[in-house]
């Protein structure tokens, strides 16, 4: 069952990349910020620390 | 106006993921009277594993004649001179207050006692005095391995040799109000049509049943706060 | 080719929210640093439990047992604290046994974080406390967590829908979240999930090691009917039994109870049927567990006071006899070391052929005199 454990975090990083991918080619700070938001538990997830 | 009010919400919301604790370096006074909220822990299950069936939630309400200062109370006066060794200890229920008896005489000092869950009725004719500790358990007849009715036929049968040599019998109920129930009571009533004295852990007194046989069919009987308190019970019966 | 026009507005934001995760990550990675712990001039080595499950080499799960062996032939006690780190007392009183005891015959096995992955977490969404703090007597302080009753899902995840471990008790439903309980999964499986390893380590150490009588460590919730309650396994009631005789003449409320044959997975039980030791797991109480309470603060892990608890004690909807200013936690972790002694010389008076002597911080009266300042020593 260790495989599900790296295809779970494959999708948080893919997930991450897409939404700094966004992030970089939106307008509005809102947006952005939104973004932030998002990335914060996303990384600690993605570096196992949380 | 909203993206002020979004920028708010948005330094809220980091705030609280920077998961910020409590760490008071001094211990405080009496924790406040606020509200409690719900608190779900992930898939808690007791750390006891089964339970015996028994609600201890349900109230139930009487006077009790003992209390943290008055550890022990009679009705009726014992004769000590009743109850002479060899002394027999065993269970009709196979509950876990057999050991805490079992305990109570190794601390009260009594030296010429054979304890046995298990006795059969051939043991019987060895004693001149029998205590039986009453009170049916589940786990404790799963562990000893043997069926609700198969104790019954063991009870019964010890009845009957009972019946036959007379020795001194002791009831004892332990378990309080834990300890009442179809079986227990069963097994119970059986040893009290023919026991010469009652110990028993107050609480389980909560209907009354054991102040009415004890004035019906004149049993001298002693009411305890806790088991331990029968320790001096038990000195004093035996250590004279 | 699309123009980033506010470019520098991304990088600025987030710049601000990897700030922000460093210090939630500063904080999380702290909960992974074990307390110290300042052990009495008896302990003769450090084991880890991977010298019995290799398995566990490497992980989270490799963690400490403090081995006090006195060089008196004798039985070996093993002490289990932190089985379920929001128990605060077990890991506590583990530890304070392993700061102040002294072994004078047969040999004493102490692990106070026995789910160490479970200290490096708490409960989402419940507001707990993840450390508090004491103050001892030369005004120092020491830190300690308060963790979560399950292992990391980061260091052990998913969890299954249905599972069997070893124990033959069937994790599913309501208790799918429990294949990361220490106390389900015994006696453990080398090549199972983490939490398996870390039980099969613990049986392994059980029967390498000879021991001889083990108590594991709880406590409960006020609504939990089994406070001040030892469970005994059949081999090990007699000796818990007259254990709860002797608390009781300590003045310290303590019931023996059996345990279920059904209890598969937990200690008293799987370790009790697939070792020879006898198994014997106590609970006490405390009130940040149940869901009456207040404030989760250091207030309620080291005073134990929750009003809400005692009102209804008075209302009779609690059974537990709940006092007026509650159970403070230098309480509990007396009850725990005295239990663990009156188990000790229960024990010797069953077993005189190998007996098991160590004093540890005097009596219950001792204990509640030197308060936490004093039962816990500064780290230097």
């Amino acid at each position: 069952m260790l495989f599900l454990k790296y295809v779970y975090l494959a999708i948080v990083a893919l997930l991450l990349v897409l939404i700094l991918t966004n992030m970089f080619k939106k307008d509005k700070f809102l947006y952005q910020l939104d973004a932030a938001l998002v990335i914060i538990p996303l990384i600690l997830r993605l570096l196992l620390i949380k | 106006m909203k993206k002020i009010i979004a920028i708010l919400l948005a330094v809220l919301f980091v705030t609280a993921l920077a998961a910020c604790g409590s760490k008071s370096a001094e211990t405080a006074p009496a924790a406040t009277q606020a509200p409690a909220a719900e608190q779900k822990q992930e898939g808690y299950t007791s750390s006891q594993g089964t339970v015996d069936g028994f609600d201890p939630n349900q109230k139930t309400e009487f006077a009790m004649n003992t209390s943290e200062e008055v550890r022990t109370f009679n009705i009726g006066e014992v004769d000590p001179s009743l109850f002479e060794a060899p002394i027999l200890v065993t269970s009709f229920g196979q509950s876990a207050d057999t050991s805490m008896m079992d305990a109570i005489m190794k601390r009260s000092g009594v030296k010429d006692y054979a304890f046995n869950a298990l006795a059969k009725d051939t043991d019987i004719k060895n004693y001149k005095t029998v205590i039986i500790v009453c009170g049916a358990s589940s786990k404790g007849l799963g562990a000893a391995g043997i069926s609700e009715a198969d104790e019954t036929a063991r009870a019964e049968k010890i009845m009957a040799a009972i019946n036959e040599t007379n020795p001194a019998v002791i009831m004892c109920h332990l378990g309080g109000s834990m300890r009442r129930g179809v079986l227990s009571d069963k097994l119970t009533d059986m040893v009290l049509e023919v026991a010469k004295y009652m110990v028993v852990v107050e609480d389980a007194n909560f209907d009354g049943k054991f102040t009415t046989v004890a004035q019906e069919k004149n049993i001298p009987l002693t009411y305890l706060y806790a088991i331990k308190d029968g320790m001096d019970v038990f000195s004093a019966l035996f250590n004279k | 080719m699309k123009k980033y026009s506010y470019l520098w507005k991304n990088i600025l934001v987030l710049a601000v929210a990897l700030l922000f995760a460093a210090v939630a990550a500063h904080d999380f990675l702290a909960m992974r640093t074990p307390e110290p712990v300042v052990a009495s001039k008896g302990l003769t080595r450090v084991a880890r439990l991977s010298e019995y499950c290799a398995n566990l080499k490497g992980t989270v799960g490799d963690e400490a047992v403090y081995v006090f062996d006195s060089g008196v032939p004798g039985g070996t006690f093993l002490v289990l604290g932190g089985t379920h780190p929001n128990e605060s007392a077990g890991m506590m009183a583990a530890i304070a046994m392993a700061e102040n005891i002294e072994v004078t015959a047969g040999r004493v096995f102490i692990m106070p974080w026995t789910n160490t992955s479970g200290f490096t977490h708490t409960s989402p969404l419940d507001g707990m406390v993840d450390m508090f703090t004491i103050t001892l007597k030369d005004g120092s302080t020491r830190t300690f967590r308060v963790g979560n009753r399950l292992t990391n899902p980061v260091d052990q995840w998913p969890d299954r829908n249905y599972y069997e471990g070893t124990s033959g008790r069937k994790l599913v439903g309501t208790e799918t979240a429990e294949i990361r309980n220490v106390n389900r999964l015994y006696p453990g499986n080398e090549n199972g999930v983490l939490t398996e390893q870390v039980c099969a380590g613990i049986k392994n150490m059980i029967v390498e090691e000879n021991v001889s009588i083990v108590m594991d460590m709880h406590e409960g919730s006020p609504e939990f009917y089994y406070l001040d309650t030892t469970m005994a396994h059949e081999r090990a009631l007699n000796v818990a039994s007259l254990m709860a005789m002797d608390m009781g003449m300590e003045g310290l409320d303590m019931k023996a109870e059996l345990s279920g044959q059904t209890s598969y997975g937990l200690s008293h039980r799987s370790l009790g049927d697939n070792t020879d030791a006898l198994m014997t797991l106590m609970e006490t109480y405390n009130p940040s567990m149940g869901p009456l309470h207040g404030k989760m603060d250091d207030d309620l892990i080291v005073n134990g006071n929750e009003p809400n608890y005692y009102q209804a004690h008075l209302d009779g909807y609690i059974y537990y006899r709940v006092k007026e200013n509650g159970i403070p936690l230098i309480e509990r972790i007396a009850r725990h070391i005295v239990c663990i002694t009156k188990l000790k010389d229960a024990y010797n008076l069953y077993h005189p052929e190998a007996p098991i002597e160590f004093t540890c911080l005097g009596s219950y009266d001792d204990m509640m005199q030197l308060g936490l300042e004093g039962v816990f020593k500064p780290v230097k």
